[in-house]
């Protein structure tokens, strides 16, 4: 399902106009950038949790030149599944 | 820090941001998860604009790929360090900070260690120190054969031992005076006749060390005897000038009354009493100053929430910053960016934000506000 699917159901289940849902999602989206940005969790119910984690630098090889460079460390985002989206899945499967 | 953020609270940002209730706020992002909870169940795929591609495998684990832009967003604070080429002189060795870090303290420890085994300076000082004592007992009975006996001592012994050029001069003058006593001296018919014509000088070093620490004592016994002088005489006179004030209270009680003389005191006193309400005066209009000073005043740059959690920890004291500001916030769920806010005190609203019921108070009173906007 891309993104213009998404959209057009979730408008439908939100009682929502297309453009407005896009907008909402758009503001959602920057509100949970905030939240990881603070190095905060989000927990959504029966669907999982988005959190952050940290690497540090490290050494690593470069596929083209092959020199060995010194990667800065970076902050991932991390989405931890629920029990009940896994399940539900796993049994409709 | 790790702060859950419930989608309560979520929804309550989210609703400050887009203008909407909280509930359809609440309601909106369920239903958006909850969307594609469901669409991962028709499709294995569901790609969402901006936030990242949810894919889910036959056993039902669910992997999440952020979205470019997204990843960005968050890794913003390491976004500007870019991969450093390596030099080739470096090796794996030399990177590999853990080993090194525990090579280095083993390395400090056979450092430390080493020395402990051989005398070291502290010994030498705690020597030194026992000896000087022995030695200002004895100096005053020093006979003269004793003297020349120790001209025999080796230097050479006392500078090893010594390890600072300052104590070894003083092992000198003190190590005489041991030295004659416990050691037995080696057979040093040679060495006797090669020193014979320093032992005539010696005496003379002697007295001047003799000198030297007579005329030290003396000046100390001075300043001592000049502090102690300076220490007691002011209390004196302020006992005396107590007893004074004492008895002239005490006769013009007798007399019947104040004497004209007597309010000298009385002349001197009031003002005093005067200056120090002045004084008091001027501290609490300094506190009130410091109290005017110490309000704090950010920026929003979102949201009041983001501003809450920056200052108190906890996304649901926007509600004090919204009461704090009334006059400069209309509508807390629009408030633009750049808007100057006074940021209230955490005593004046009960702001604890590992405090359940006060995070429960705030709540409570963000419905309030919530409603009366309705």
């Amino acid at each position: 399902m891309d993104n213009k699917q998404y959209i057009t159901r979730l408008s439908r289940r939100a009682t929502l106009n297309y453009k407005e849902t896009q907008q909402l999602v758009a503001s959602a989206i920057s509100m949970i950038t905030e939240v990881l940005s603070q190095d905060d969790m989000l927990a959504i119910p029966a669907f999982g949790t988005f959190g952050t984690e940290k690497r540090d630098e490290y050494i690593g090889v470069d596929e083209k030149s092959g020199q060995r460079m010194l990667f800065p460390p970076t902050i991932t985002v991390k989405f931890t599944p629920g029990t009940i989206l896994t399940k539900s899945i796993g049994n409709q499967q | 820090m790790k702060q859950t953020v419930a989608i309560s609270t979520f929804a309550g940002m989210l609703a400050r941001q887009s203008g909407y209730t909280a509930d359809f706020c609440e309601r909106f992002v369920a239903e958006m998860f909850k969307t594609v909870a469901d669409a991962l169940k028709d499709s294995n795929e569901v790609s969402i604009k901006g936030l990242g591609k949810f894919s889910a495998d036959e056993a039902g684990n669910v992997e999440f790929t952020p979205d470019p832009a997204f990843a960005a967003d968050v890794n913003a604070p390491f976004e500007c360090f870019e991969p450093e080429p390596l030099d080739d002189d470096i090796t794996d060795d030399m990177l590999s900070s853990g080993e090194d870090d525990d090579r280095v303290v083993v390395a400090e420890e056979d450092i430390v260690e080493e020395p402990s085994e051989t005398p070291t300076v502290s010994d030498d000082d705690s020597y030194v120190e026992d000896i000087e004592v022995d030695s200002t007992a004895e100096t005053t009975e020093m006979p003269t054969e004793t003297i020349s006996d120790t001209t025999i001592c080796p230097n050479d012994e006392s500078a090893d031992e010594a390890t600072e050029p300052g104590l070894a001069s003083l092992m000198l003058s003190s190590e005489n005076a041991e030295m004659h006593e416990d050691v037995e001296l080696p057979a040093n018919d040679g060495v006797d006749e090669a020193i014979s014509d320093e032992n005539t000088e010696y005496p003379a070093k002697r007295r001047r060390t003799l000198w030297a620490f007579v005329c030290g004592v003396a000046v100390g016994a001075i300043i001592g005897a000049a502090a102690t002088y300076i220490a007691i005489t002011p209390r004196a006179k302020s006992e005396t000038n107590d007893q004074i004030r004492e008895n002239e209270q005490e006769v013009a009680e007798e007399l019947g009354e104040i004497s004209p003389v007597a309010p000298i005191d009385t002349i001197a006193v009031q003002p005093e009493v005067a200056t120090a309400e002045n004084t008091e005066a001027e501290n609490t209009e300094a506190e009130k100053t410091e109290k005017k000073d110490s309000v704090v005043y950010d920026t929003v740059t979102t949201t009041l929430a983001q501003l809450s959690r920056k200052h108190f920890g906890s996304y649901e004291f926007w509600v004090y910053i919204y009461e704090e500001n009334r006059d400069v916030i209309s509508n807390p769920d629009k408030v633009e960016s750049g808007t100057r806010v006074r940021i209230p005190d955490v005593d004046k609203y009960d702001i604890d934000a590992n405090d359940r019921n006060s995070i429960n108070k705030a709540l409570k009173k963000s419905q309030e506000i919530s409603g009366h906007k309705k």
